[in-house]
C-alpha cells in the first residue's frame, strides 16, 4: 500500500510593511475578505541553545510555545520533532522518552539548555469561512518584540496564512492576493531576524576560541592572538560558572586556561622567558583553583556507568556515595566561587588581559619573528618524537603513572595540531586519530582518579558513622581497577595503530612528514 | 496496543444504534485535539452525522472506494475542521457497501487497521465513529482499534445487546482487553437506570466511571454542529464528557491523567504557531 502523502507545508508568512503603508494593506486585505475574527492572545516563545550555541551551529532551533517543545530545522525551515513539554528545559537527557529526546541528544551532548531569547507576540487571529460557515482557512497577524538578557528590539508585524487541510483553493487566493500587493512570501525567518535585532551571536563562545591564522603570520603575533583567542573564551564562561548551570561551563574554562599554558610551554623562545614564566605561572594557579571541583564533575557524570559496572542490586547501595560526592562537589562549588572573587584570581586574569592587549605586555624573544609555521613544525616534529618514544616504551601491563606522562604529551601534540590545522585544512583528519588515543589514556586517568576518591569518600563516611556502602565500594573500587587494567591493555594497541598511521604516507598524515623529516 | 510514539486507534462501537456513539466521537475528539494531541476522526458510518456536525462536505464521491484504496488516496479525502489540531475522513451515503466491499478484498479483518496504519505517524489519536453494525466492517474495527469504547443506554434492550456484543467478542478470540464501557443517555432520576447500571456494572467488567447523561445540551449539538464544549461549555454533559476523555487517555496511554501521553514525531511540514 502506497504511504500517505506528507502535507505540503501548509502555511505561508508574510511581512507586512511599516506604517501607513502596512496599515493600508491590512484595511484592503480585510475588505477583500470576509473574515470573522476570534480575538487576540498574548503568545510567548522561548528559544533555547546550549552556551555555546550547538544548536544553532548545526542549523537547529530549540522552541517552547504553550507548552510544547520543538525542535526545528532552521534552513530550509521545517520540523524535526516535538512533544508535550512542561517548565523550562534543562538537558536533553532529562525530557521525557521520544523523537524529540532522541533528536536532541546527539546535537547537545550532555550540556545544559539555556534561554538564548524570547520572542513576545501580540496575535490576532482570523477564519475565512465558506457557505457551510465552515473554516477554510486561518491568518495569524502577529506584533513580535525580540527580548534576551533585559534588552527588547521590535520586529514589527507578520502575517501568518494557514491552510486548512483539504481546503487548497482559499489557500492559495489569499496568498495570491497578498503578492498581488507587492507583499512577499517570506520563509520563518524570525528566529534569525530575532537574533539580528538583539546582535546576538549564539556560537559565539565556539567562535571565540578561533583565530584565523596565515602561514607567513610571525609567531609572537601568531601566539599572542591565540592566548587572546583563550582570554575571551575563559571571561565568556566565568559567568556559567559563578551561575553554576552547566559543568561545560568550567571545562571549557579550564581548556582555555590549559591551551594558554600549553601555548606558552611549546613556544618557550617566542616571547621573552620573564612575563611568559610569570603569565604561565598565574595561569596554573588558576587552573589549580578548580582541580576538584572539575573532579568532582566527572566523578559524578560516571555514576551512572559506575552504577552498572555493579548492577542491581548492588548498585543501590552506592546512593549514599553518590550523595556524599554531590555535598563535596556543592562544597567545591563554592569554594570555586569565592576563589573568583578574590584579589588573586582578579590579579590572575588582568596580567592575561595585559598580556595579550597591551602594547608591549609579552615582548617578542629570540623566534618571535620567525614564520608561524616554521615554529610550530619544529615543536610538532619535537612533540612527535616524545610521543613516539614514551608511547614505545609502553610495557605490556602498563602503569598508569606512565601512561599519564603519554596522556599529557599527547594533549599538547594536539594543541599544536590543530594549529597546523589552521595552516593547512587538510590534515584535519589527524586530529580525531590522536583524540582516539587521548580518549583511552583519559578514561585510564578518570578511573584512576576516581577509585582513589572513592576509596577517601568510603573513609569519610565511615568516620562519620555512615559506613552501610562499604561492601557495594569494595566491590566498586575493585570493578574500577579491573576495568582499569583492561583499558591500559588496550592502549598499547591503540597506540601501535596511532604511530604507524603517523609514519605511514596514508593521506593525512604524508602531509604531516616535512615536519617530522628530523625524525 | 501500538508502540509508543505511535498514534492510538480509538472505535466507538455498538452494535445497537442511537446509543451515543457519533456524539461520543465528536467529543472525544475535539477534547483530544484541545489536549494538544492531533487527532483524525474517520467518518465510518453512512449517515455521516459526524461529517455533517463538523459541516464538511465530502469531496469525492464513492468515498468507501477511497478509504478502501487507502494511502494518499485516503490522506488527499482528509479535511481540517474548524478546531486546529483536529481533522475528519468524511464519510458518504456510499459507506453503506463498505461491509459488501471489504468481503472482495484479501486479508479482509485487517484491511482498515492497514489502511489506518500510515497515519499513525501522523495523527497522535485516531478515533473511528462506527456505524452500528454486526458485519465484516465491524470485526475490522475490532482488529484495528487499540481501545474499543461502547456506549451503553442503561436500558434492558441495551444490556442486552451489550451481553451479546460481549459475547460474540469471547467466542470470536477478539482481545477483551481493550474493550471498554461507559453509560449514555443516563436518567438518573429514572429508578430503572441506576439498577440497571447497577447490575451491569457488577456482571461486566471494565466501565470507564464517567456517565455521560441524557440532557438538552446533548440534543442541541446537531442545531449547534459543534462540539458541547464549544457551544455549551458550562453544561453538566461536558463537565462528563472531559471526565470521560481523561479517563480514555489514561486508559489508552497507561498513564495518570495530566501527563505527557504520546511523544510524537512530526513530519516535514509548516511551522506551527
Amino acid at each position: 500500500m502506497k504511504s500517505p502523502a506528507i502535507p505540503e507545508t501548509m502555511e505561508q508568512c508574510f511581512r507586512i510593511p511599516s506604517g501607513e503603508a502596512g496599515r493600508d494593506v491590512l484595511r484592503d486585505f480585510r475588505q477583500a475578505f470576509a473574515l470573522s475574527e476570534d480575538g487576540g492572545s498574548r503568545l510567548e516563545t522561548q528559544y533555547h541553545d546550549t552556551f555555546d550555541g550547538r544548536l544553532f551551529a548545526r542549523s537547529r532551533a530549540l522552541r517552547l510555545t504553550r507548552g510544547e517543545l520543538c525542535l526545528e530545522r532552521l534552513d530550509p525551515s521545517g520540523e524535526v520533532a516535538r512533544a508535550a513539554f512542561a517548565g523550562s528545559p534543562e538537558f536533553a537527557d532529562k525530557l521525557p522518552p521520544g523523537p524529540l529526546r532522541d533528536a536532541l541528544r546527539p546535537l547537545t551532548g550532555n550540556r545544559a539548555l539555556l534561554p538564548l531569547l524570547s520572542i513576545h507576540s501580540d496575535a490576532r487571529t482570523w477564519r475565512l469561512t465558506n457557505r457551510e460557515q465552515k473554516t477554510v482557512l486561518r491568518m495569524v497577524l502577529h506584533d513580535e518584540e525580540a527580548a534576551a538578557g533585559g534588552h527588547a528590539e521590535r520586529l514589527g508585524h507578520r502575517v501568518v496564512v494557514r491552510q486548512v487541510r483539504g481546503y487548497k483553493k482559499a489557500f492559495r487566493e489569499v496568498c495570491e492576493w497578498w503578492t498581488r500587493q507587492g507583499v512577499k512570501p517570506e520563509g520563518n525567518t524570525r528566529f534569525h531576524e530575532a537574533l539580528e535585532a538583539l546582535q546576538l551571536d549564539p556560537v559565539r563562545t565556539a567562535s571565540l576560541s578561533r583565530t584565523p591564522l596565515t602561514v607567513s603570520m610571525s609567531a609572537a603575533d601568531a601566539v599572542r592572538a591565540m592566548l587572546h583567542a583563550q582570554y575571551r573564551v575563559a571571561r565568556a564562561n566565568e559567568e556559567g560558572i559563578r551561575n553554576d548551570t552547566d559543568a561545560e561551563f568550567l571545562h571549557d574554562f579550564r581548556v582555555a586556561v590549559r591551551r594558554a599554558r600549553s601555548f606558552l610551554g611549546q613556544f618557550r623562545d617566542v616571547f621573552k622567558p620573564a612575563p611568559a614564566a610569570e603569565l604561565k605561572k598565574s595561569l596554573s594557579r588558576l587552573g589549580r583553583s578548580t582541580n576538584d571541583l572539575r573532579d568532582l564533575d566527572v566523578y559524578l557524570e560516571h555514576r551512572q556507568e559506575y552504577r552498572s559496572l555493579l548492577g542491581e542490586p548492588l548498585a543501590r547501595d552506592l546512593a549514599p556515595l553518590f550523595e556524599h560526592a554531590a555535598r563535596a562537589r556543592a562544597a567545591a562549588q563554592r569554594e570555586v566561587t569565592d576563589a573568583m572573587r578574590s584579589a588573586a584570581y582578579r590579579e590572575a586574569l588582568e596580567r592575561w588581559r595585559t598580556c595579550v592587549e597591551d602594547e608591549g605586555g609579552l615582548p617578542p624573544g629570540r623566534r618571535g619573528p620567525e614564520p608561524l609555521a616554521q615554529v610550530t613544525g619544529a615543536r610538532v616534529a619535537r612533540k612527535c618524537r616524545t610521543v613516539l618514544e614514551q608511547g614505545y616504551a609502553i610495557p605490556e601491563n602498563a602503569d598508569p603513572d606512565a601512561l599519564h606522562s603519554l596522556r599529557i604529551e599527547c594533549k599538547q601534540l594536539r594543541y599544536l595540531t590543530e594549529i597546523l590545522v589552521e595552516l593547512s585544512p587538510e590534515v584535519r583528519g589527524v586530529v580525531p586519530r590522536l583524540k582516539k588515543l587521548q580518549d583511552a589514556l583519559g578514561k585510564i586517568q578518570d578511573l584512576t582518579v576516581h577509585e582513589a576518591r572513592t576509596r577517601d569518600f568510603a573513609r569519610a563516611m565511615s568516620e562519620r558513622g555512615a559506613g552501610e556502602a562499604w561492601p557495594a565500594v569494595d566491590v566498586l573500587v575493585s570493578r574500577m581497577r579491573a576495568e582499569r587494567d583492561r583499558e591500559c591493555a588496550r592502549v598499547r594497541g591503540l597506540f601501535v595503530k596511532f604511530s604507524r598511521n603517523l609514519r605511514e604516507t596514508e593521506p593525512p598524515y604524508a602531509l604531516l612528514l616535512p615536519w617530522l623529516r628530523p625524525l | 496496543m501500538a508502540e509508543s510514539g505511535q498514534g492510538r486507534i480509538l472505535a466507538l462501537y455498538h452494535l445497537k444504534g442511537g446509543v451515543g456513539k457519533t456524539t461520543a466521537a465528536v467529543n472525544l475528539s475535539y477534547l483530544s485535539a484541545v489536549s494538544g494531541l492531533r487527532t483524525l476522526i474517520c467518518d465510518l458510518d453512512p449517515q455521516s452525522s459526524t461529517t455533517y456536525f463538523f459541516r464538511v462536505k465530502p469531496a469525492l464521491k464513492h468515498a468507501r472506494r477511497v478509504l478502501l484504496k487507502g494511502g494518499a488516496k485516503v490522506a488527499d479525502n482528509i479535511k481540517g475542521t474548524d478546531y486546529e489540531g483536529l481533522d475528519l475522513l468524511p464519510a458518504d451515503w456510499s459507506h453503506r457497501h463498505l461491509p459488501s466491499l471489504l468481503g472482495r478484498v484479501k486479508r479482509s479483518r485487517k484491511r482498515l487497521g492497514e489502511i489506518l496504519d500510515p497515519f499513525r505517524g501522523e495523527y497522535d489519536l485516531i478515533v473511528l465513529d462506527s456505524p452500528a453494525t454486526a458485519t465484516l466492517l465491524a470485526e475490522c474495527i475490532f482488529v484495528a482499534a487499540d481501545m474499543l469504547l461502547v456506549p451503553v443506554v442503561p436500558s434492558t434492550l441495551a444490556a442486552r445487546a451489550y451481553a451479546n456484543l460481549r459475547l460474540f467478542l469471547r467466542r470470536k478470540g477478539y482481545d477483551e482487553a481493550k474493550v471498554w464501557a461507559f453509560f449514555s443517555m443516563v436518567e438518573a432520576r429514572k429508578k430503572m437506570h441506576r439498577a440497571t447500571m447497577q447490575a451491569m456494572r457488577e456482571e461486566f467488567p471494565q466501565w470507564l466511571p464517567a456517565a455521560i447523561p441524557y440532557t438538552a445540551d446533548v440534543e442541541s449539538m446537531g442545531l449547534a454542529r459543534a462540539p458541547l464544549p464549544v457551544h455549551s461549555p458550562r453544561a453538566a454533559a461536558t463537565g462528563r464528557f472531559r471526565e470521560l476523555w481523561e479517563q480514555v487517555a489514561g486508559c489508552m496511554g497507561d498513564r495518570e491523567p495530566g501527563t505527557d501521553l504520546w511523544a510524537r514525531s512530526v513530519p516535514v511540514g509548516g511551522i506551527r504557531e
